[in-house]
Order: structure tokens, then sequence, then C-alpha cells
């Protein structure tokens, strides 16, 4: 190479290397030009670094965790520090440039995490992806220092949703989160629930922005039970609001369309305690009572014809007055009815051993009964009164009702509000049982109004015993009249005949221990008897051809007889005639036969036999039919002699095999030498005994044999306990009547002629 | 294309990737959100991610791969490009030479285990991969660093030096 080749060379390799420098430096111009623009971008894209103070971050990591604003990654923690006290937390957040307007001074920060309750189900995202610091609501002038919420808010995304406040006296089981209804649309939540600075309970109700017409001043808020249960007639009945309302209650409200204007935001409103209470706006009234016992407030309800009108909001105790000032509500429609004359009652539930009256009362407690005016002035003060159930009961059963008094010797086991029946059917009630001006207990029924023609003017009233046990010779009878009878006993009425016309209100009655008394319509008759063997009060029946006509009613005993007092059924006035005669059916067994063998099961009755006469008699004498005692003791009286007898007392005496007598007693002589058998000869055949009779032992079996008879007197089997048997010699050798108290002896066997005597004796008294 | 030229370009393709070494290294290469938990990894964090996770030959094949290898090609290319035309050391240079053309493939390990991770790791909401800019850069630069190597010849090494303006 020569240097004038060199020098060209030079050149030409110059010009190259320049040509080719400028072309091969594009690379490195653009990779300086990339990663410049690429910091660049990257320096751009950076927001403004903010600084949240919470309480505690747990799971924020500084460098990993976003920063989310709607759903968009808006930037990134970039240190989690404390603060020197070690009470806070400082996360400092790197925003990116789009969400630079997060560093405002409105924007709430908190850390979204997982809540899982059973009320509440929120942060689902935060288990996989794990926490995240949101941000909501910018706005106002910027900021780079924020305290963080501690807890996430209900809506994040609704940041402009209304407000109010609600106000109660307290306001269980609802909490943050708790739905609100309005006519059962979810318009909104409970976003806090605090104590004001007055105290008191206060919610703080977020509606949504769309449902705000919603609410108008006039609107009251009640709180939904989670569950309620009725139990009434209709049986056991259990709402549940829905699983969510069965676990945090829930709210309601409604304005019930009492006009009213949209409220303002923020707004504080009333809060009820039920849906009534929340309806029962109408106009404050004050009631005053003179004892305001079992009255709730909130609870006890003003009833008007059964139905709920109003409420009692508050009760105070008034010292001054000595009264009870209940504030009551009553619905708004039915404030016109409270004028001057209306009156306002409390009702109390009656409970005691002898019922439960107004079952209704017991479970919903005391309410108050309205009675309208008829339109006087208005007023905002009544006077209330108070009344038991039953007093209610009364006063309303007298305006629907017959009423009627019953008035009675005693009134044992007879409760208020024991049933009236008629025919097995309850028709009305015992509503009070009081003494009257002379101190008989009365009592004061009503018949219910669709009954009230069952009761005659003529009816009878008898007490239905609760329990009654009877026993008498031959009968036990135990009656259960049903429990409640049991507990209260009732009354019973019949008229026992055709119904002539009904009965008037208020009328009097007399009450009759049974029904057999009741029946008796007559006044009682007297029977006097020797001897009451056998008669049970209010049992014995007396009867007619067999057939039940009346009852005894008493047995006493006067001057050594027993007096009968006894009631013919109606129908059987007959019997009381003077010469009507009345006797004891007793049972009777013997050998000659078995009679009134009813009895036995049946006890004793009297047996009625009418007489002819036209006039009437209370007063009768009785006879007893088989038991002649009555009659043999105005008989005559003899006495047998003998030196040993098989007789006894008891035996019968009898002449030509009638039955005219009785041994009564067997004795020994007052010589002690021989028995002495006292037999008695009934009165119409004492002039048979004649001083000259004889008399013989004529029982047992006898047997006398001769060559050609066999005989057997077998009329002696009837009588075991031997019989005597007596004969008169005829007319010429009979002598003089016997005297009570004559002597005869007694033969062992009558002689043959005896047997053949056979006078003429007139018989009778 | 004459061999000044390719010195030339040799040269440039070696400052780019130099120039691209910095973003390559400082960005992050992809972004793993492994339920819910979002992580930026540069090279080196990846590198840590890997050890600290228990695959230390794997950290080591990485970290080796994609970090030591692109250092040692932009040093010795920019050693042998500089001492292009010179006599020192013309042996031991042709045989870094021959070295960085039989590593310079190793180069592209992060960028295929990346890529193998990104179109694999895609499970929705509880893990998925993202590559990231630096994943670029990267790439690039580990380009720029094999065409660098592989236009620079061998023979090129032993040529005189260009008779410069005195």
């Amino acid at each position: 190479m020569t240097n004038h080749q060199q020098q060209h060379d030079h050149g030409v390799i110059s010009d190259s290397r320049k040509r080719g420098v400028a072309w091969v430096l594009i690379f490195p111009l653009i990779a300086a030009l990339a990663t410049g623009w690429f910091f660049w971008t990257d320096y751009k894209s950076m927001g403004p670094e903010i600084e949240i103070v919470f309480d505690e971050v747990p799971g924020i990591q500084a460098g990993k965790t976003s920063l989310v604003y709607r759903g968009v990654d808006a930037g990134t923690v970039s240190a989690v520090e404390l603060d020197e006290n070690l009470n806070k937390v400082l996360v400092k957040v790197r925003l990116k440039d789009f969400a630079a307007g997060l560093a405002s001074e409105e924007t709430d920060f908190w850390v979204e995490k997982p809540v899982i309750t059973l009320a509440e189900l929120t942060g689902l995202e935060s288990i996989i992806q794990g926490n995240s610091i949101r941000a909501r609501n910018p706005g106002g002038a910027p900021a780079s220092r924020f305290v963080g919420l501690p807890e996430a808010p209900l809506m994040p995304l609704l940041p402009g949703s209304f407000t109010v406040r609600l106000k109660g006296a307290q306001i269980p089981f609802l909490n943050r989160g708790t739905p609100v209804y309005h006519r059962g649309v979810k318009v909104g939540l409970i976003r806090q629930k605090l104590i004001d600075k007055d105290g008191m309970p206060e919610l703080r109700i977020m509606i949504e922005q769309d449902y705000r017409s919603t609410l108008r001043t006039t609107s009251r808020f009640w709180s939904l039970p989670a569950t309620s249960m009725n139990l009434g007639q209709h049986g056991f009945k259990l709402d549940v609001q829905g699983v969510d309302a069965l676990v945090q209650g829930a709210l309601a409200f409604d304005h019930f369309d009492r006009g009213g204007m949209e409220v303002s935001n923020d707004a504080l409103l009333e809060l009820s305690a039920t849906e009534f209470a929340a309806r029962s706006a109408g106009r404050l009234l004050t009631v005053t009572f003179d004892n305001a016992r079992g009255i709730k407030p909130g609870e006890t309800s003003v009833c008007y014809l059964g139905q709920p009108i109003g409420l009692v909001e508050s009760i105070q105790p008034s010292p001054s007055s000595g009264l009870v000032l209940a504030a009551v509500r009553l619905l708004p429609e039915y404030d016109y009815l409270a004028d001057t004359a209306a009156s306002f009652t409390l009702v109390r539930p009656n409970i005691s051993l002898q019922g439960v009256t107004g079952l209704d009362t017991l479970v919903t407690g005391v309410y108050i009964d309205f009675i309208p005016g008829t339109g006087g002035t208005h007023t905002d003060l009544f006077a209330g009164r108070s009344v038991t159930d039953e007093e209610w009961g009364r006063q309303q059963a007298e305006r629907q009702g017959l009423m009627f008094t019953l008035s009675a010797e005693n009134l044992p086991v007879m409760g208020k509000g024991a049933p009236v029946l008629y025919k097995g059917i309850v028709v009305g009630s015992i509503l009070e049982k009081k003494l009257d001006d002379r101190e008989k207990p009365i009592l004061l029924g009503v018949i219910h109004s669709e009954f009230r023609n069952a009761l005659d003017a003529d009816a009878r009233f008898w007490r239905v015993p609760a329990t009654s046990i009877k026993a008498g010779p031959g009968f036990l009878q135990f009656d259960v009249n049903g429990l409640q009878g049991l507990l209260q006993g009732a009354v019973a009425f019949d008229t026992f005949a055709p119904r002539v016309k009904s009965a008037a209100q208020n009328s009097q009655f007399t009450l009759y221990d049974d029904e057999s008394n009741a029946r008796a319509l007559s006044a009682p008759i007297k029977i006097r008897f020797v001897n009451g063997r056998g008669l049970a009060p209010g049992r014995t029946e007396l009867r007619y051809l067999g057939v039940p006509v009346g009852v005894v009613d008493a047995v006493d005993t006067v001057e050594g007889q027993v007096v009968v007092t006894a009631r013919l059924n109606q129908g059987y006035e007959f019997l009381r005639r003077e010469d009507s005669f009345f006797s004891i059916v007793r049972p009777n067994i013997s050998l000659q036969g078995i009679t009134g063998l009813e009895t036995l099961i049946s006890g004793v009755y009297i047996e009625c036999t009418p007489g002819s006469s036209k006039r009437l008699s209370d007063s009768f004498t009785g006879r007893t039919t088989i038991d002649a005692e009555e009659i043999l003791q105005s008989g005559l009286t003899l006495n047998l002699l003998s030196d040993s007898t098989p007789i006894n007392a008891g035996s019968s005496v009898y002449y030509r095999g009638i039955n005219v007598g009785r041994v009564t007693a067997k004795s020994l002589s007052s010589d002690g030498r021989q028995i002495m058998l006292t037999i008695v000869v009934e009165k119409k055949y004492r002039h048979l005994v004649r001083a000259n009779s004889k008399f013989w032992d004529s029982s047992g079996l006898k047997a006398s044999m001769g060559i050609l008879q066999f005989r057997i007197q077998t009329e002696s089997i009837m009588a075991p306990d031997g019989r005597i048997a007596f004969a008169t010699p005829d007319n010429s050798a009979m002598g003089s009547s016997a005297k009570s108290g004559d002597s005869f002896q007694l033969n062992h066997e009558p002689r043959p002629e005896w047997l053949k005597w056979n006078p003429s004796i007139p018989i009778g008294d | 294309m004459t061999d000044h030229l390719k010195v030339k370009l040799s040269r440039a393709l070696t400052a780019a990737g130099i120039i691209l070494y910095i973003p390559a290294n400082f960005l992050p290469v992809m972004t793993i959100t492994l339920t819910g938990q979002v992580e930026s990894l540069t090279v080196m964090g990846g590198v840590f991610e890997l050890y600290e996770t228990g695959l230390v030959p794997v950290a080591a094949v990485v970290f080796l791969a994609s970090v030591v290898v692109p250092v040692v090609k932009l040093v010795s290319l920019s050693w042998l490009l500089g001492l292009h035309g010179s006599e020192v050391n013309q042996s031991r240079r042709m045989k870094v030479h021959l070295f960085l053309i039989r590593i310079g493939t190793w180069a592209m390990v992060d960028i295929f285990l990346l890529s193998i991770l990104v179109a694999v790791g895609q499970l929705g909401i509880l893990a998925s991969v993202q590559a990231e800019a630096g994943a670029l850069f990267f790439a690039a630069m580990i380009i720029c660093t094999l065409y660098a190597a592989d236009i620079y010849k061998t023979h090129m090494i032993w040529q005189q030096p260009m008779p410069n303006s005195t």
C-alpha cells in the first residue's frame, strides 16, 4: 500500500466507517429510548403516596396488597409500619396515577376482610384473594393522611344513601346490617346502633335513594319479630319472616296512607315496638285509672267491640292525684270516637279455681274496653274504670242476654261463671254470687241471647252438684258432672211443662237443691208413719201404680212419729185428696212369699193410693203394708202361758188358717214357772178371742198315727218360727170378749172338738 | 458486510444490550397471582423465590442462565470488542468468544421458563402468571447479546487493527 493509496484508502475507509457508525447506532438508541420511555411511563403512572392509619391491618403486606376502588386495582401498599406508640398501624399506599383522586379528604379507607356470621356474609373474595384495602367516596380537598374505618361499610358503593335516625325506648334484636322493609320490599339497612347523648338507643338507618320517596314524615317504624307465635282457637300458628330475619330480625316502616311529606336526610323518626303500635298514631289521650295493675305500656290494647283499635303507650302514676295516667293512642281513623261521652274500662281476667273466664285475656293480658261517645265534644282526658272480666262480662251480658236472679237457702260449691244448663246444653252462666238485702244468697245469671226463649216464666232451677254421692238402702249413686262442673257446679233449669211465656228480663227464680225437688211443683205434703226405716230424703220416691210421682223431701221425727215431707210432681194433684193413703213398701221375704222385691234394689218407696174425696189435704197418715205394727199396736194384747214352747216372738197367730195376729214377745211368767208369750191380735179380729177360746201350738211337723189314718199337718212348714192357732167355742159357750192383758193357756195340741167349733162372730171394729 | 461493519454492529448491539440490561433487571419479568397475593418478580426476585421455595438446583440454573450468563456475556463482549484489533490475549479472547457462543443459547432459559409458566399457570382466580415488561427487555437484551456474539466472528480477533488516523 502506497502512502497515496493509504491516503486514499484512508479517506474511503474513513467514509465508510462514518456511514457504518451512523447506521448501527440505531440499536443502542432504540434500546435507550425504549428503556427511557418505559421508566418514564412507569414513573408517570405512579400517583401520590398516601398514609392511612388503622387500628389493625390483618393480612396487609407491603408490596403485595392492593388498594381496590370499585374493584379496580388503584394502588399498592408500599409500607406497613407501626407508629411510635405501637398503638396504630401506618399503611403507606402508592396510588396509581389514575386513582390520584382518591387522595382526597372525604375518602373512606377500610380493610376488607371476610365476615362470616349467621347474619352477614361479606368479603367472600377476600378469603381467596386475601385481604385488601378498599376505598370509597372520594371527594374534597387533596389529602395524604387518612384514618381508616374500623370496619367495612355496609354499602360500599352507595355513599349517597339517605339516612334517617330512629329513636325508641329500647331496640332489641336489631343490629348493624338488619334489613329495613317497606311493604315487604327491602329498601335499606341499619347502619349503626348507638346510644345517643341522652342515653337513649338510636338507630341510624340507610334507605336507598331509589326508595327515598317511600319514607314520609308520617311514617312509623316498627321491628318485625323474627318469629311470631299465634295461639288461638284456630290452632297454633308460627310465622317465620325468612331465615335472615330469623337471625337478625328486621325493621319495617309504613305511612299507612296518612299523607305526609318526604323526610329530610338525617331526620329523626320514631320506632314502635309492633306494627299495631306503629299504626296507633292517633291523638294522645290520657285515661286515668285508680289502679293500673296489669296494664303494660305498648302491649295493652284498647278494644272497641272486641277489636283492638288503640294501644296504651305509656303509663305513669301521678302521686298528686292518686291516679295512674295512661297515655293512649287510638288508630287515627277512630280518633273521632273519643269524645266526652266515651268511656274506657279496664277489663281484667279472672282466674280462680272455679274457672277461668276470659281465657283470651289470660294470654293477651288485660285490655281496655272502649265505648265510644255519641258525638260530644272532643276531649283528651278520660276517667277510666276498672272491672274484672266478669263484671265486664255481666255488663256486656246485660246488653245482650237475659238476666235472672236465683235465690236459695245456701249455695255450696257454686262459683262465678258456673254454667247454666238447659237439657244438658250450656245456655248461660252464673255471673255473680252475692247476698241480697235479707242476707240470703242469690245468684245472678244470664241466659245467652240465642237461648233466651228457653227460659220460661215458670221455669224451675235446680243445682247440679259438682259431685254427689247418694247412698241408701239398695242404692249408691255417684255423679260427676264434668270437670267444669266438678270445680264450680252448675245450675240447670227446665219448665217440665209446655212453655207458656218467656221469662222477662231480671226475673226471680228459686234454686232447688236438685232436679227432683224442682220437678215437684206443688207444696209439700206431710205423711206420718210409725216407722221411717229405709226412708231417704231426696231419694225415696212416691209411686202411684208403680210410677214415680214424687219424692221424699225430708224425714223428721215429730212426737214419736216419723213425719215424711214429700212433693208430688205436676199432674198428680189428685193424690192429695184427703182420704188418699200412703204406705211404705219394704221388701219382705218370708216363706209365705216375697213381696216388694224391687225395693231390695231401689230402696223402699211410698205407694200412693188416691182417695175419692173432693177435698185436698196436706197432711196424711201413712201405713206400712207388711210391717203391721201400727195395726197391731191398736190390737188386742194377750198373754199365753205354757210350760215350754218352741214358738218365738214373730210367730203368727191364726184363726181358721187366717193370720190375725202375732207373737210380739216371749218371756218368763212373773212367777218364773211358765213361759209367757205376748200376742197381739189385730184390732178387727179382737172379737174372735173370747174368754173360752183355746190356744194351741200348731207349728212343727206333726204326725199322728192311728190304725186307720196317717195324717201330717203340713201347714206349719210355712212357719218355721212356729205358729199359734186358736179356736172359740160356739156362740153359746164362747163367753165374753177377751180384754187386753187376759191370759190363756197355750196347749200343745188341739183337742179334736176344738176344731169343730164354728161360732158366728162379727168381724170389725 | 465488511468485517469492519460487523465489528461496529456488534459493538452497537452490545451497547444496546447493556442499556437493556437495566430495565430487564429492575422491572418485573412476571406477576404471579397466587390466591389473591399479587407478586411481581424481577429476574433476581424470581431466583430468590425459587431458592426460598427450596428449589435450589432450579434456582441455581436460573441464576446462572439469567443473571450470570448475561452479565458474563455483556462483560466479555465488551472486553472482546474493546480489544478488537489489538494483539493482547488473542488466543484467550478466542477461547472466551467460543465459550460465549456456546453458552449463548442458555441465556434464553429464563424466557422459556416464563413462557411455560404463563401458558400453564392460568388457574383462574386461584393462580395466574403474567409476563411483564421486564421480560420483554430481558428477551431483547438476550437477543442483542446473541447477535453481538454471533456477528463478531472468531477470526476477527486475529485481524490486524485498522490503521487509524494517528
